[in-house]
């Protein structure tokens, strides 16, 4: 456990009511022992998964097959209580496969609109990015607006829609990378990671017994109702005037960057600073800190900035490492 | 070789900028040629060599692949070539070019051939500076209005280039710009460099201060150390160029005529300007003296000897201040006598005195140089050889002097001791100088040096270093320069018991001469003014009872005493050339009417005199030491002074080894208290300077925070190995510090006691955990 998340602890316990927003602690709480059963000893990535959740972001997973993508988007719909739907992409799959479409009732003699998997609370879009562009574009419209336009009439999806989407960077062959227009929708970019040895034995041991292979727990942590409290609450986190400017600093370095072709733009900007009030939240804080913003840096970069697999790696760390924190600045202000 | 640099090319704007430089440097070699045409035909190669190459460079990918190589070989040429021509232009040629500008030569042609290379990394920036150095150098050497226009020309075209050389390194350099600037201020870079700068300074400080000036050491134009015939200016240099009564822009100050003409003193009227009138001698008295055990015959020759050579030129050393009615001297236009280029302090001598009666010193006897001088002419210009026996060991390399006569009205030449040669612009014959009775030079049938002559002279440098650890240089003369050597020795018996007194512990030779010299320095006090009674017989042991007189009278004690013991020795009258008016603006030392000066100088070989300063306040005549001489040289004062200053020295090393072994405790302590003292105030100042106290300590230590870093995230783990009562008092600073660094709210009044327990934890964890981690890193 990391200092600063004993330090939530100590906040829980003693100063919870000034220092933090610990209404919904309990709810976040369960959340995360819920996800962390699902994938075992990935706690960070759980962390990354909650933050993005609560910042009303969408999740990409970009990883090799077998590592748990599936399996925590498939823990995610579980734990939120609400619809999951999931489509595999493949290159003949249509965009109104995806939205829905209107088909004519002989009996009634009418259209009738046919809801597709964006109607759902969480989407898990496998390989996303085997689908054809077309295709693609029809789910950016949802992620982004939160809406689908089928024959001129706009359907609204649901308030804690949430799509998890996984594509597999290996296999590249009749494969339709994600321009970066659209990968901007996505809020971060996670990479799992191969597990360490003490919880491969724990997962294997898990396993003994189970006929699925999986202990899936069906019962829902939260309902979408308290998710959207949570993003909600999320929203109110205060940023102070010297970290938004520390963030807009380190925005501008990333566009000033040799390696990096495409810097981080103001939608990109925004979903930083809201991914980070997030990452405060569930830290116990009500206001941001650099150390929020830090956190948060790689999974919300690697999404936006375009540049070589190595040099964005090396980049983010190059960013961060150019822009001083502001310390004793603040108080040399007041 | 990276596939980047094959696919760059070189940079037109740098091979622009590099000959510009080179049209800069062009226009100073054309003004200085002798044969402009030849220099022209020189340059035009020079520039489409270096145009060729850049071309091959640019065309030539193959070239461009193995740049480094190529670009090694090509400096090496530009370095090489010049040096290499200048050799042989002047062993062929008899010509030549001032090293100066052999030197921009070789400058210029490695800025244009870098600049061909420009393409590899930091060469452009190179290229540009050696270039921008080349043309300060050039408008610094011409008046041409040319090289101005071309420097304006330069100035412009390098702005631009410079501003592109921002906005690449904007655009490429992105990580440059981020590194933190630091000073390296560790202990260790301040040790190293104190040691390296300590025996610089020593070195330094024991020299004589006009070596301070660097010309002194550049192998260049100016130099008082090195000979070139082709050189622009300086000391012995320049035998190729014109004089400066020719040509106004000849020399510089020395031989420029801006001083006006006034009445010329000679020698004696400023001895009595200086010490005062003579007494007039008693002649009964002067025959009760018993001095000089020569026979009657011997006397009475060398009396009529020294009647031939007066006409007033004696020195007497018993004298009186009289109000004189001549102008005061600050009333004249130029109040120098002479003007000396070269190393000082400097004793030149006019004039010698063999016989001293207990009053005055005359000349008795001559000082026949063993040959007249000679007339040596190279590359066109005169100079008259004295060449004299000076095979000794004690002999080191020529010196070069330039001496300006001014006011003195006098056909002696003023000489520094050992001169060798010496020249004056025009005057090719030989007739012109000669030797004078006692032994210096003059310029023959003249009655005085023509006002504002400029007069070359060369004297051999001495090291005296053989001549203390050899053997008795007293003992060693053959039997002719003994007999030679008789008038300059006086065996008075009280002034032997003296001496030797003096010198008891000292082996016989030049040490005894040293240590006598060295007591009058030490016990005896100078003081101008200070004169004998007028009935003193003797002159010598009234100096030596009172214990204080002016310089005469300290050479006349110096020179008594010596003679005594055996060290031949006569008085010499002349200048004191002194250091302090080293003027280092013109790099040249005047010499006023003050500062006639009389010395002794003791002959060591029967041909050779060595100069010896007796009278404190004077310094002594500087000696040519080998780099190990003045190395040893360096390390003796150093110790003696280290032993002068031991107490204080122990003081000082003690405080500052305790200072720097406890450094951490007290420097510690300053910073706690100032950050308790300043976070009286409220919780807000506590949590703020208690932060500040944190940054302190980890700065001490070594382990300062990263400018990425917050304040929780670079000192929460540092601070998580603390003990487990703290710990949790411990993150809750960090949460307060963070609420006050970045959230908008004010601490609340009810959390006053909580935040100073968290801010006391924070104290005693931070103390102990960087005092732990202290050792390891230390």
């Amino acid at each position: 456990m990391s200092t600063t998340e004993a330090s939530n602890q100590v906040v829980s316990a003693s100063a919870a009511d000034d220092l933090s927003t610990c209404q919904h602690q309990e709810a976040i709480d369960s959340l995360r022992t819920s996800l962390n059963k699902a994938l075992i000893g990935k706690d960070d990535i759980v962390e990354m998964v909650l933050a993005c959740l609560l910042a009303r972001g969408h999740l990409l997973f970009d990883d090799l097959p077998g590592l748990g993508k599936t399996t925590l988007a498939k823990a995610v719909a579980h734990a939120v209580g609400g619809d999951f739907a999931r489509v595999q992409c493949t290159p003949d799959l249509l965009p109104t496969d995806i939205t829905g479409f209107n088909m004519f009732d002989q009996k009634t003699r009418e259209f009738e609109f046919r809801r597709g998997p964006v109607f759902s609370d969480v989407l898990l879009a496998d390989e996303i990015n085997r689908t054809t562009p077309r295709t693609q574009s029809a789910l950016f419209e949802a992620m982004a607006e939160r809406q689908v336009t089928i024959d001129a009439t706009t359907h609204t999806l649901s308030e804690s829609f949430f799509v998890i989407a996984t594509q597999n960077p290996v296999e590249s062959h009749g494969a339709y990378p994600l321009p970066e227009a659209q990968l901007d929708r996505f809020a971060m970019k996670l990479r799992i990671g191969y597990p360490d040895r003490h919880s491969e034995l724990a997962m294997l041991a898990s396993n003994v017994g189970m006929p699925d292979g999986f202990a899936v727990n069906d019962e829902a942590t939260i309902n979408p109702h308290q998710l959207c409290q949570l993003q909600e609450h999320v929203a109110n986190v205060a940023v102070s005037e010297v970290v938004q400017e520390y963030l807009v600093d380190l925005g501008q370095v990333t566009r000033e960057h040799k390696e990096i072709t495409l810097g981080l733009s103001p939608r990109g900007l925004i979903t930083w600073q809201r991914v980070a009030q997030s990452r405060a939240h569930l830290r116990g804080r009500d206001f941001v800190t650099p150390d929020d913003i830090q956190d948060v840096a790689r999974p919300v970069l690697e999404v936006r900035l375009r540049g070589d697999f190595d040099a964005v790696d090396r980049a983010v760390d190059e960013i961060l490492s150019s822009v001083s924190v502001p310390v004793l600045e603040t108080q040399n202000r007041k | 070789m990276t596939a980047l640099q094959t696919r760059t090319l070189p940079k037109c704007e740098i091979l622009l900028l590099a000959m510009l430089a080179a049209g800069g440097l062009a226009v100073v070699r054309i003004e200085a040629a002798w044969h402009p045409g030849s220099v022209v035909a020189r340059i035009v190669c020079e520039l489409l060599a270096v145009v060729g190459l850049w071309l091959l460079v640019r065309n030539r990918e193959a070239m461009r692949a193995r740049a480094s190589r190529y670009l090694t070989i090509c400096v090496a040429a530009a370095v090489g070539f010049p040096i290499a021509w200048e050799l042989g232009k002047r062993w062929f040629g008899q010509s030549g070019s001032p090293h100066e500008i052999t030197m921009l030569i070789i400058l210029q042609l490695a800025a244009t051939v870098i600049a061909a290379f420009s393409f590899l990394p930091r060469l452009g920036g190179t290229s540009v500076l050696l270039s921008s150095f080349l043309l300060l150098f050039s408008t610094t050497m011409t008046t041409n209005r040319f090289v101005f226009v071309i420097a304006g020309l330069y100035g412009v075209i390098g702005l631009w280039w410079l501003m592109g050389a921002y906005w690449d390194r904007i655009e490429g350099a992105f990580v440059a710009s981020s590194v933190e600037r630091r000073i390296p201020v560790r202990p260790s870079v301040i040790g190293i460099t104190g040691l390296v700068l300590l025996p610089i300074g020593s070195i330094v400080g024991t020299t004589s201060t006009s070596t301070v000036v660097l010309r002194g050491f550049m192998p260049t134009s100016g130099g008082n150390q090195w000979y070139d015939p082709f050189a622009q200016s300086g000391v012995g240099d320049g035998d190729a160029l014109v004089a400066a009564k020719d040509q106004a822009l000849s020399f510089g100050p020395v031989e420029s005529d801006l001083f006006l003409d006034s009445d010329m003193p000679s020698l004696y009227d400023m001895l009595d300007d200086t010490y005062g009138e003579p007494l007039k001698p008693n002649k009964k008295q002067q025959r009760a003296i018993s001095l000089a055990p020569q026979n009657r015959d011997e006397l009475e020759t060398e009396q009529r000897i020294a009647q031939t050579q007066r006409g007033g030129r004696e020195f007497s050393s018993v004298r009186r201040r009289v109000p004189r009615k001549r102008k005061e001297l600050s009333d004249r236009d130029a109040p120098a006598m002479l003007y000396v280029v070269g190393r000082t302090p400097l004793h030149l001598g006019l004039e010698t005195y063999d016989f001293f009666d207990g009053r005055e010193w005359t000349h008795r006897s001559g000082w026949e140089e063993a040959s007249p001088p000679e007339l040596d002419k190279r590359f066109g210009k005169p100079w008259i050889d004295f060449r004299r026996n000076y095979y000794g060991s004690i002999f080191q390399a020529e010196d070069c002097y330039a001496v300006k006569v001014i006011n003195l009205k006098t056909n002696r030449i003023p000489a520094p001791p050992h001169l060798t040669e010496l020249h004056i612009d025009l005057v090719d014959r030989v007739d012109f100088f000669d030797w004078t009775q006692d032994g210096m030079f003059r310029m023959t049938g003249r009655e005085h040096i023509p006002q504002l002559t400029v007069i070359h002279l060369h004297a051999r440098g001495i090291n005296l270093h053989p001549l203390r650890h050899g053997h008795d240089f007293s003992q060693s003369y053959a039997d002719d320069q003994a007999i030679k050597l008789q008038p300059y020795l006086q065996h008075a018996v009280h002034y032997r018991q003296i001496a030797e007194s003096w010198v008891a512990d000292v082996p016989r030779g030049w040490l005894q001469v040293e240590a006598i010299v060295s007591r009058l320095r030490r016990d005896f006090i100078y003081e101008s003014v200070a004169t004998t009674p007028l009935d003193c017989e003797d002159v010598v042991a009234h100096f030596l009872e009172v214990g204080e007189g002016p310089d005469y009278l300290f050479a006349t004690a110096a020179a008594t005493l010596l003679r005594s013991v055996g060290y031949p020795t006569r008085l010499v009258t002349g200048f004191y050339a002194n250091p302090d008016r080293f003027d280092y603006q013109s790099g040249q030392t005047t010499v006023l009417s003050d500062d006639v000066h009389v010395w002794a100088e003791v002959c060591i070989d029967g041909h050779n005199w060595v100069t010896i300063e007796p009278t404190p306040g004077y310094k002594k005549p500087s000696e040519k030491l080998t780099w190990k001489q003045r190395a040893m040289l360096v390390c003796t004062q150093s110790i003696n002074w280290c032993k002068r200053h031991l107490f204080g020295l122990s003081v000082f090393a003690v405080t500052i080894f305790v200072l720097t072994a406890s450094r951490l405790v007290w420097l510690d302590l300053i910073g706690s208290g100032v950050c308790w003292l300043l976070g009286l105030r409220s919780s807000e100042a506590r949590v703020l300077w208690t932060i500040r106290l944190l940054e302190w300590r980890a700065r001490l230590v070594g382990r300062s925070r990263p400018r990425q870093k917050t304040i929780a995230g670079w000192y929460g783990p540092l601070l998580d190995s603390t003990s487990d009562e703290l710990q949790p008092a411990v993150q809750r600073f960090f949460l307060w510090s963070d609420h006050l660094l970045y959230s908008a709210r004010a601490i609340e009044s009810n959390h006053h006691d909580e935040i100073r327990s968290a801010c006391a934890a924070v104290v005693a964890a931070s103390k102990r955990r960087f005092l732990l981690s202290s050792i390891t890193v230390s």
